[in-house]
């Protein structure tokens, strides 16, 4: 079987390291110096034999280096194998991990205290608004109860208590001296009849007048009054309109604030899985890396075959899930026995396409959680 | 405009002080007016009788001595032309005392109404001080109600 081996001696992946076939030169010998043997014996002349002897010992310390040498070609192998492996597991397993906890949560926390803050300030300024809207109401019921009680109280007197008069009559002063110098006091008391009749009529007109007023003036009070009923309903319909706008534009300032808030949440969780989107790029950039190296199978979803799964056939959901031999890899982070894990790291290398079984048979104790 | 009642109380000083001045010059010019107008009626009633040394009115009329002196009116004299003079001069006196009465009364009814209507506009506006108060206040409310 021929080796292939690297310049440097090392043997390269997928090749099976052999005992060579031993080479040793003698241009004395009859045969040109050349004595082929599978175990490095040789035969000759006694010269020749130490000759030979000398050949041999170099060629086995030669053997030696080479065997050291592939030996610790094949750990470096294995050990970049393994830190590939378990690199790729732990990459893996930081592939769609999602938003952080913590910046969700501190999102969710600013959300929560962001809505608790807008309610908090909508009710204060509701309850002040509602406060001085009773300090209204309580001011203009009382400004216009008090004007209500005093025309109440104060009704007017001015006319309606006004002196009416009484007509001044009067008779001839004359009479008793005509009659008695035998005069007829009748026309003289026709005149003074004709005088108490212009001050009977001059009495009732003003009398009149003064009803006229009087009832002018309860009529004004009774404007009045009406006035001050009509004024209070007024006033306490206007105080009623200015706070249902005032709640009105209360209610649109924190449903404003509210979205505002949400809109700001959602710019915050948008930024937040555009970070972690990038972060799986990153990921998979980083893993494609490692695939290429050659030393991370890639799974399904990488652009790997899955076990079994044909072309244009619809993977079964065991071939979606994670292979054996990526199960296996993946516990090569927690394995501290040098030894083992270079086992397994050889075996996944060896054997990218092994089954369950195959896992088990290997790994008896590692297999039984896997498949 | 923040409520104050010191505006109000002022504004109904103000209307007191102007009452009290109207009725006072009212009232006085009244009792000029009367005194005015009973002058005329103590003239007709003085001149019918005259006066007597005690200051009091005469139980005779002028008129009757009048005719006396002229032999028409006297004792167990009775002419027709006295008699017919004496009751012209009573109806005219009454006429004229009527008059006289009555432009008096006028007058002191015009003054009694000019009184009334005082008394008027100071409980009106008595009335109108409390009705502005009472706005101010709802108007300060409103405004108060406003601030937010």
């Amino acid at each position: 079987m021929a080796i292939t081996t690297s310049r440097l001696g090392r043997v390269l992946p997928g090749t099976k390291a052999t005992p060579a076939r031993m080479v040793t030169e003698d241009p004395t010998s009859p045969t040109g110096g050349v004595t082929l043997t599978d175990d490095g014996s040789g035969t000759g002349s006694a010269g020749s034999i130490l000759s030979g002897q000398a050949s041999l010992a170099r060629a086995a310390t030669e053997r030696e280096k080479f065997l050291q040498e592939q030996a610790a070609a094949q750990a470096a192998l294995q050990r970049q194998q393994q830190g590939a492996l378990a690199q790729a597991a732990y990459l893996r397993g930081q592939l769609g991990a999602g938003i952080p906890t913590s910046i969700s949560g501190e999102i969710s926390a600013q959300e929560t205290a962001g809505q608790k803050y807008i309610e908090d300030q909508a009710a204060a300024l509701l309850g002040q608004l509602q406060q001085r809207e009773t300090q209204a109401r309580g001011m203009t019921s009382t400004g216009y109860s008090n004007l209500m009680n005093y025309l109440a109280r104060t009704q007017p007197t001015a006319f309606a208590q006004a002196q009416r008069v009484q007509p001044q009559t009067v008779q001839s002063a004359l009479g008793q001296y005509m009659s008695g110098q035998g005069v007829s006091p009748a026309v003289a008391q026709e005149a003074a009849n004709i005088a108490n009749v212009q001050a009977a009529g001059g009495a009732a007109n003003y009398n009149q007048l003064l009803d006229v007023l009087a009832a002018r003036e309860q009529a004004a009070q009774q404007s009045r009054q009406s006035e001050a009923e009509m004024g209070l309903t007024s006033q306490l319909a206007n105080l009623q309109s200015i706070y249902g706008a005032g709640t009105a534009s209360l209610e649109q300032q924190r449903l404003a604030a509210l979205a505002d808030l949400s809109s700001r949440i959602s710019a915050a969780r948008l930024q937040a899985q555009q970070d972690q989107a990038a972060r799986d790029r990153a990921i998979q950039d980083a893993l494609a890396g490692l695939i290429g190296t050659g030393f991370v199978p890639p799974t399904e979803t990488e652009g790997g075959t899955a076990p079994g799964a044909e072309a244009g056939v619809e993977p079964t959901p065991e071939a979606v899930q994670q292979t054996a031999v990526q199960a296996l890899a993946a516990k090569l982070p927690g394995i501290r026995n040098e030894t083992l894990a270079s086992n397994i790291a050889k075996f996944v290398a060896q054997n990218p396409n092994a089954t369950a079984a195959q896992v088990k048979k290997a790994f008896p104790k590692l297999g039984a959680n896997i498949g | 405009m923040a409520f104050d009642p010191a505006i109000y109380e002022a504004a109904r000083r103000s209307l007191f002080d102007q009452y009290a001045q109207e009725a006072a010059l009212n009232a006085y010019q009244r009792y000029l007016a009367e005194t005015r107008g009973q002058r005329p009626i103590l003239q007709l009633e003085e001149a019918a009788f005259g006066r007597t040394a005690a200051g009091r009115l005469g139980e005779v009329p002028r008129l009757t001595s009048s005719y006396g002196r002229r032999g028409l009116q006297g004792m167990n004299v009775s002419s027709g032309v006295y008699k017919q003079a004496l009751e012209n001069y009573a109806k005219q006196r009454e006429r004229q005392l009527g008059y006289s009465r009555e432009d008096l009364a006028g007058t002191l009814r015009g003054y009694d109404l000019g009184a009334t209507q005082a008394q008027q506009r100071f409980e009106s506006g008595l009335a109108d001080v409390e009705r502005s108060k009472a706005r101010q206040i709802a108007e300060d409310a409103q405004a108060l109600l406003n601030l937010r």
